[in-house]
């Protein structure tokens, strides 16, 4: 397996990248879309890299084998409220904390087997460990500059969550 | 008394086991819920819930694994004909193959939609 670029450095259109960055946002739509019957939209992140997404609740997850990954899943409450209401079919009053929690740990778990499988395809064997949720008010995601990291945001009526690849050489 | 019959669901996802709710009651059977393979064990020794007929079961869980719950079924006197579909994250074919060695009746990747599941349970029960 040669070094290199393992992610996508402009969006899609790259499949030179160990797995190229439709390959991600394919993975989530197709989850949401299989869970909550509706297709998300992607859009630009800030082209700064400042996002505007009020990452309250955020899955985390991390893949190894021959690559390296972290991914993580971020967004406001609301939207986490909105995602139960979704899968579940509860009232959104009903939608608790642990709920939400367990939603976000569900979907990165089941993107990531997506990004598992597509990766296979590609010669890349991963193993996906346990996801975990962070929880709280204005949670930034910080990591050190020269980590290759791809950023992809995705919108539902006006809840927007974002997508965060970071991967690393061991 | 005709004992209602039940569905055991077996998943650390409180979500899933939602989710798979609103299927198995269109499906107008009982769910029972169990959120790792010891509590399952122990939700099939009661003797209340002899009528379980169909095990729906994660694969990735703490303690007991899917797989060795599926083991340990197969291998018990009394639950080894409860048929057992898995419901996971895990697709590698080696891993498929495992299951279906240990004793597997069906198999569903998520993620899933309900349609999918009902079709897939209704599959498992007129096969049992």
């Amino acid at each position: 397996m040669s070094e290199g670029i393992k992610l996508s450095k402009n969006g899609n259109d790259d499949s030179d990248a160990a797995i190229p960055g439709f390959y991600f946002s394919n993975s989530v739509k197709d989850v949401i879309h299989t869970t909550m019957g509706i297709e998300p939209n992607e859009i630009k992140p800030f082209s700064d890299g400042y996002d505007n997404v009020d990452e309250q609740i955020t899955g985390f997850l991390n893949l190894t084998g021959d690559l390296n990954m972290m991914i993580t899943l971020g967004m406001s409450r609301k939207t986490a409220a909105a995602f139960v209401v979704y899968m579940t079919g509860v009232q959104l009053a009903e939608a608790k904390d642990e709920d939400m929690c367990d939603g976000i740990a569900e979907i990165i778990n089941m993107v990531a087997g997506q990004i598992k499988t597509q990766a296979v395809g590609r010669g890349y064997h991963l193993k996906v460990l346990t996801p975990f949720v962070a929880v709280g008010e204005k949670c930034r995601i910080v990591y050190k500059s020269k980590v290759e990291n791809m950023t992809k945001r995705f919108r539902i009526g006006n809840l927007d969550f974002m997508l965060k690849v970071f991967y690393y050489h061991l | 008394m005709e004992l209602k019959k039940k569905i055991l669901s077996v998943d650390d996802s409180s979500v899933i086991r939602k989710i798979i709710r609103s299927a198995v009651e269109v499906l107008k059977y009982d769910l029972l819920e169990a959120s790792d393979g010891e509590e399952a064990i122990s939700i099939l020794n009661k003797e209340e819930n002899e009528d379980i007929r169909l095990i729906l079961l994660d694969w990735n869980m703490p303690g007991m694994n899917g797989l060795d719950f599926l083991k340990a079924v197969k291998n018990h006197p009394v639950f080894r004909n409860i048929p057992v579909m898995m419901v996971t994250t895990e697709s590698e074919k080696g891993n498929i193959i495992k299951a279906v060695q240990a004793g597997v009746s069906n198999y569903l990747i998520k993620p899933f939609n309900t349609e999918e599941l009902i079709k897939k349970i209704m599959q498992c029960i007129r096969e049992e």
